[in-house]
Parts: structure tokens; sequence; C-alpha cells
């Protein structure tokens, strides 16, 4: 009866109204971005360019896309990804085994122990000396290593791997395998799953680390992605327009496009991995891990 | 075989005579479990343990060729610098306001819009707002920065808005009392549809039941709401709101840092970025780890204060 009077279809018309606008919001700044980076010049000065391009041109991808820079820092980011993941995903599976095993002695003690370290943390100064002090600056392991063993991830693993049934353990104790031999031939095969979304996220968090890069590599041959982006947006890289303006371009070109077309190169692999990621998550893996 | 020989191996007499033995042998027992846990062990104390020993460096005078364990102590002189140093003031309340603000605008947004998306009958038009929603949260910080100035630019989107009211053009990003606003509001577009995942499952676990029960007893959608589905997500708002009240001084400094311009510093000066500055940029790393370290102390004050409240009038706690 109350389901259907007249205040319930008044309420379902602004909701449904209210959740267009919410993903009106959601997308037009990623539409907008896209459509910047093909516009020409008088549009975008005019302001007149919102969800699609407006005079098409090229000049911010060509510019982009001859810079060897970018070449260089996209090279970067996909060898930290290439060692940072499987690391990630070797270590975690590695240590959540044994605490998902009952008769495990240090279950206990261990678990206490990763615990402790999502309250606590020594901050960014200690944790820079330590990197410093282990002779990591300025080499791919400061990006890589620091991050690789979260305890939050482990509980997750730890989680998953209960579920698992443990008759599978034993008989495979009967076969006279040991426990490194049923995780990677039983377990890590059953839990794929859960290995394809944490890689993902692994990779989706490499891919945008901006921080670490910035205070761990002084070397410019050794930025990721992330950094060239920043330095592109925030300083309209002086270098790569002058190089690419010359005389009267000054009337037709325009430096947004430049950094347009570097936020579009550099989101376009996290938008394709996206859909597999948000697969995964919606499906409640992450969830029930949490509430435990 | 293993498996099955060891309850035996466990209860017989000789081992409860000798306490020592029975833990050897369960060690050499479960070597490979233990030998499992190794790699990740040595990682967490290099990368975790590691910094909070380190954090002693906060009082000393901390020097780079003498190391941790060679440098001179001063005791409180770091922190002594830090409360009489005015810059650092601001930075904290900066760092207290922005934070109190993200709570106050943050925290609701997201339960409000996951009763709202719960209340939509369509299932495909309700999974398609819940995936547009999340996708934000996967745009890197460099990004979102990158687009904010660009929509608060003279010619972008927030100023044609303004002048649609009339209003002269903004130069946002200069201005210091634009900086809370577009920090806070750019965050509720990069988490809404994230933080919402929590609460959505919440509803999803409340017994059915109880809705039929109060349409027999003739309750409207609104009744339902306010006598069923906000009963039923209190337990994981309380959680959520200590875990928040805890993080309040938190600050996502990255995105501070990205968003500061030496026009708006007035407001977007905070001790995260203050922290960079004092330690990376100009390596005076035991001042830059002694502000680290109060405000810690602080944000742990914090944490303990809120579960404290919590318990003490809704039951709810984290411990």
């Amino acid at each position: 009866m109350g389901s259907s009077g007249m205040g319930y279809r008044i309420f379902m018309f602004f909701n449904i109204l209210i959740m267009v606008f919410v993903v009106v919001i959601m997308l037009y700044p990623l539409l907008h971005v896209l459509a910047l980076s093909l516009s020409s010049n008088e549009p975008i000065l005019l302001g007149q360019v919102s969800f699609f391009p407006r005079g098409l041109q090229w000049f911010g991808y060509k510019t982009i896309l001859t810079d060897p820079q970018f070449w260089l820092a996209y090279r970067n980011t996909i060898m930290y990804v290439a060692i940072g993941v499987p690391i990630n995903l070797l270590l975690t599976s590695l240590i959540s085994y044994p605490l998902a095993m009952k008769e495990f002695m240090f279950r206990k003690s261990l678990t206490v122990f990763l615990v402790i370290t999502l309250f606590f943390n020594g901050g960014l100064i200690p944790t820079f000396l330590v990197v410093k002090s282990l002779g990591l600056l300025n080499t791919p392991w400061a990006i890589v290593l620091p991050t690789a063993v979260s305890a939050f991830n482990v509980v997750v693993y730890r989680t998953f791997f209960q579920n698992i049934p443990i008759e599978l353990r034993e008989s495979a104790f009967v076969d006279g395998a040991n426990d490194l031999v049923i995780l990677f031939r039983i377990y890590l095969p059953l839990s794929m799953p859960l290995l394809a979304t944490f890689g993902l996220f692994a990779i989706v968090g490499i891919w945008n680390d901006w921080f670490d890069p910035l205070i761990y590599l002084n070397n410019t041959n050794l930025q990721p992605i992330a950094l060239y982006l920043q330095q592109v947006v925030d300083q309209g890289n002086v270098n790569l327009l002058s190089g690419a303006l010359t005389g009267s371009d000054f009337l037709t070109k325009n430096p947004v496009m430049l950094e347009m077309a570097a936020i579009v190169l550099t989101m376009l692999p996290v938008l394709f991995v996206y859909p597999f990621v948000q697969r995964f998550f919606t499906k409640g893996l992450l969830i029930g891990a949490v509430k435990s | 075989m293993r498996g099955e020989s060891a309850p035996q191996l466990v209860s017989s007499t000789s081992l409860r005579s000798y306490p020592q033995r029975a833990f050897l042998r369960r060690l050499i027992q479960q070597k490979w479990l233990i030998g499992m846990t190794i790699p990740a062990v040595i990682f967490v104390v290099l990368f975790s343990y590691l910094p909070m020993v380190g954090i002693l460096v906060a009082f000393q005078n901390y020097n780079v060729f003498q190391g941790v364990f060679h440098s001179p102590w001063v005791g409180f002189q770091n922190f002594q610098y830090f409360f009489s140093n005015p810059i650092a003031w601001q930075g904290f309340r900066n760092t207290l306001v922005l934070g109190l603000l993200s709570l106050l605008f943050g925290f609701p947004a997201p339960i409000i819009f996951a009763l709202l998306l719960n209340e939509l009958t369509g299932k495909r038009f309700r999974k398609f707002v819940q995936s547009v929603s999340y996708l934000p949260y996967f745009i890197s910080v460099v990004i979102m920065v990158g687009i904010l100035k660009d929509l608060a630019a003279p010619q972008g989107l927030f100023n044609g808005i303004a002048h649609w009211f009339g209003v002269q053009t903004i130069q946002f990003f200069a201005d210091p009392g634009w900086f809370r606003p577009l920090f806070v509001g750019s965050g509720i577009w990069q988490t809404l549809g994230w933080s919402s995942i929590l609460y959505l499952a919440a509803l999803t676990g409340i017994d059915p039941e109880l809705y039929a029960a109060a349409k027999i007893d003739g309750a409207g959608r609104w009744k339902q709401t306010l006598h069923i589905t906000l009963p039923g997500l209190s337990p994981t708002i309380m959680i959520l709101l200590i875990l928040s009240i805890g993080s309040i001084l938190n600050t996502d400094y990255q995105k501070v840092l990205l968003m500061q311009s030496p026009s708006n510093l007035e407001t977007s000066n905070v001790i995260g970025t203050y922290v960079y500055q004092v330690g990376i940029q100009n390596a005076q790393f035991s001042e830059a780890a002694a502000i680290g370290l109060a405000l810690s102390v602080v944000a742990f004050i914090l944490v303990i204060g809120a579960n404290w409240a919590a318990k003490k009038w809704t039951e709810q706690s984290l411990w």
C-alpha cells in the first residue's frame, strides 16, 4: 500500500534523477579530459569544450608520443609492475598459507605481529631513512619492496585459504607432498579469482604511485609515468613545449592539449583493467574478508 | 604420512615430561610452514618495524654519516622546535580543520548514497550506477588534481557556473578560501562509490522477513527505512565512524602537495606537507621526524578517545 503512494512515486522520481546526476558527475571529468585533448585552441580558450571535442586536432598526442622521455617513463612503470606484482603475490601467498592452518604453532603470534603494522607505522621520515640506509635510493627496488607485504592483504588471503577444504591438503600429505608443493599445486590454482583481484590492485597501485618515486628516485632515467605526467601537468613541461612550439604556433596550440593527451595516455591502461577489477570486488570477495 | 602420525607423537607420555623436546619436535614438524613465513616476515621487519625503531631520530640530532645508532641524543629539543614554530602550528590547525571538514561532509555522503541506491528497483540501472561510482577511486591523484585544475581554470567549468550566476572569474587555486572546498569535494568525488561498498554489503545482510513483517503491520517505505534499515546499518556506521575519527589527522598529504601553491599556503600548509618539506626537501630529518611523531601521538589519542566514547554510548567498539 505504502509503496505505491504518491509520495513514494515522487521520491522515486527524484531518486532516479539524483542517480543520473551522480553518474554525470562521475563521468563528466573523464569525458571532458578526452574532449579537451582532441580540441583545437580557440574552443579551449573560449571554454566551449564539454563532452565532445571541437575542431579536431592531434597535436597533443603527436607531441607526447614523439617524446622519448614519455616512452622511457612508460617502460619504467611497466618494469616496476613486472617486478613488483609477482613479489607482492608470492610473498603474501607464502605467509598467508601457514596462517590459515589451525595447527601452525606461530599462528597467533604472527597474526599479532602483522596486525600491529595496521595501527602503527614509523611515518614518512623514518621509512625514508630505512630505504636510504638499505641503499635502495635511486633503484627500482625502492618503489617495489617497501609496499610488497601488506597486513590487510594477508588477512584477506588467509580467509580465502581457510575456505579451501582441508581434505585436499590432507590427501596430498598422504601422497607425500610438503606444504610448499601443496600451496603451489593445490591452493594457488584454486585461488585464481583472489590472485587476479589482488594482482590487478597491485598493478593499479604501482601504476598510480607518484609520491614514492618523487622521494626515492632522483634519476630522470628511472622516473615512472606518474612522475612524468605530474611534470607535464604541473609545469606545462616547458622543455617539451618550447621544442614543439615554433613561432606562430602559439596562436593555434595550447599546453592544455599536451596535459590532457598525457592524462589520457596514462589513464588508458587503468580504465582498460577497471572492468576486470570491478567484476571481482562486486562478488563480495573483499567484503567477506573485511568483516572478519 | 606425516599428517597422520603427528597426533600420536604429541600424545605420547615422554613428550609431556619434556616440553622443550616437544617444542623442538613441532618446530621440525612444521618446518615447511615456518619457512614459508620467513620472506614476508623479513620484509615486515625491514619496512614496518625498522621505521618504528627509526622514530628515535626524533630525539636525536640525526646525522647521515653517524646513523641512528651513533647520532647524538638531544631529548625533546626537536619537539621544542616544533612547538615554538608558527608555521608548524598553522600546519597543525589546517590539518585538524581539513580532517574535520572531510569527516563532516565525506562521512555521511556514502551512507546516503548507499541508502538511495538501495531504493532503486531497476537492477540493471542500479548495477550501472554502482560500477560508474567506483571508477574515480582508481584514478591516480596526479590525474585527479590535473583534471581539477583544468575545471577550476578561468575558462573551465567551475568559472562557467560562476559566470552563469553573475559572479566574476575566480582564481580557485590561488585563493586560500577555495582550497578546502576543492579538497573535500574532490575527495567525495573519488571515494563516494568505493566507501559505499561496505554499507551496501550491510544492507543486503538485513533479514528480508523484517521488511515483510513491517509491511503487514502497515509501515510505509519511510518508516521501514527509519525502523529497520537504519538500525541494521548502525553497527557498520559506528565502526567506520570510529575509524574515520581516528584518522582525522591522516590527511592525504600527497593530494595536498599537488594542490598547493604559494598563494594558498595559508590553508593548504598541513603537517604532512610540512614534514615533506622539512625532512625530504631540506634534509632536516630529526626535526621532521619529531613533527610527524607529535602528530601520530595526537592521532593515537583520538582513536582511543573515539573508541572509548563509542563503547560508552553505543556499545559498539573496535576492541
